[in-house]
């Protein structure tokens, strides 16, 4: 079965993004060889990036501006925006769902093949969590506590016991925790 | 000057406890008992609200002497009986503790006279309310966290009311066999 696995940075305090909409001044504390490392490994494991409205605009701009071999990726991979009210999804590569998110996830776990990543979209992620559709959850904790922004996993969420697969502290001050359903 | 180090178990999305104060989540076993143990005997002062603080007293000082006393009873409960104690109370009097200073108001002034004093590393056990206070008057130098591998979805978060961003150093981590990972920060006042 096809894996769905959650890949987020976020500050110590839970949140992936500042208060202000695409407010990731704090990646830049974290980023770094290790980071890039990990990100090219992971987008070419993956058959797909999975993303909800918000996060998928987002990367659509930047990425289809920026240049190097994590942006070819980006760029490159297929990808699937679940989205009520989106009427085109024009970024290359990209499959615009309308339908519901978790049983076309389901579909396409049991389709067997490459991993499938799932970055921001935090509301979409809370689908998932709640669903129990994720079979990882990658989390990179920067060494800062920035006291607002959005949290990746909201209060209300489900409660979920994982396993820890791995732990790795990166140069930058960060740590990358690896968990498994 | 010394140091006043935040201790806590947390939940992977930031909780120290669940909505009616549980604690049964938390994984605390031979290995990591064994590996706090280290650094808790190095301190000499801990510190306490009221309410973690009536939890301690009402297990540690007879802890050790239970016949089914694990080896971290007996330990913890000779350094607890030991250990200089500082409550944050608004409503304790301190008649009658050995031991023990109450800190009912004044926080910022009364810790940072602790501060000065010569001394070890201040331990803050558990403690989420008085935590909360430590933080936002900028008075935790360090964050000694022991992350669990779950999501609890709601409860008593480590992180609230945090006014300014907060930048820390990762001094060390290390994993544990039951799945927590240990995360020690201090605090990067520059």
């Amino acid at each position: 079965m096809r894996k769905l696995i959650m890949w987020n940075v976020i500050t110590l305090d839970g949140y992936f993004e500042g208060n202000q909409n695409w407010d990731l001044s704090f990646l830049n504390i974290v980023w770094g060889q290790e980071l890039e490392k990990l990100s090219i490994e992971q987008l070419n494991a993956a058959d797909y990036l999975v993303f909800g409205r918000v996060t998928y605009e987002g990367m659509a701009e930047y990425w289809t501006k920026e240049e190097g071999e994590i942006a070819d990726l980006m760029n490159a991979i297929p990808k699937l925006v679940f989205s009520k009210t989106l009427k085109s999804a024009e970024w290359n590569n990209t499959t615009l769902i309308s339908q519901n998110a978790s049983a076309e996830i389901k579909k396409l776990k049991e389709q067997g093949g490459r991993d499938m990543y799932v970055f921001g979209s935090a509301n979409l992620s809370e689908t998932f969590v709640n669903d129990d559709l994720f079979d990882e959850y990658r989390i990179g904790i920067a060494p800062v506590i920035l006291g607002s922004g959005r949290p990746l996993f909201r209060q209300g969420i489900a409660s979920k016991k994982l396993s820890l697969v791995s732990t790795q502290p990166l140069m930058t001050g960060g740590v990358v925790l690896s968990y498994s359903r | 000057m010394r140091k006043v180090i935040s201790f806590m178990h947390i939940s992977l999305d930031g909780f120290v406890a669940g909505p009616n104060k549980e604690m049964n989540w938390i994984k605390v076993d031979e290995e990591i008992f064994d590996h706090v143990g280290k650094r808790i005997s190095e301190g000499d002062t801990a510190l306490y609200g009221r309410v973690t603080y009536e939890m301690m007293e009402n297990y540690w000082p007879t802890a050790g002497d239970k016949p089914t006393a694990s080896k971290h009873d007996i330990e913890h409960s000779k350094w607890y009986k030991k250990v200089h104690k500082v409550v944050l109370s608004k409503t304790m009097k301190d008649t009658g503790l050995t031991n023990t200073t109450i800190i009912s108001d004044n926080l910022a002034d009364r810790i940072n006279e602790i501060k000065q004093q010569p001394g070890k590393e201040i331990l803050v056990f558990g403690s989420p309310a008085a935590t909360h206070s430590l933080i936002q008057q900028n008075l935790i130098d360090g964050y000694w966290l022991f992350v669990n591998p779950i999501i609890l979805g709601q409860g008593i978060p480590l992180f609230v009311d945090i006014k300014d961003k907060i930048k820390l150093q990762l001094l060390t981590t290390r994993q544990f066999a039951g799945g927590v990972t240990e995360l020690n920060y201090i605090v990067d006042r520059q």
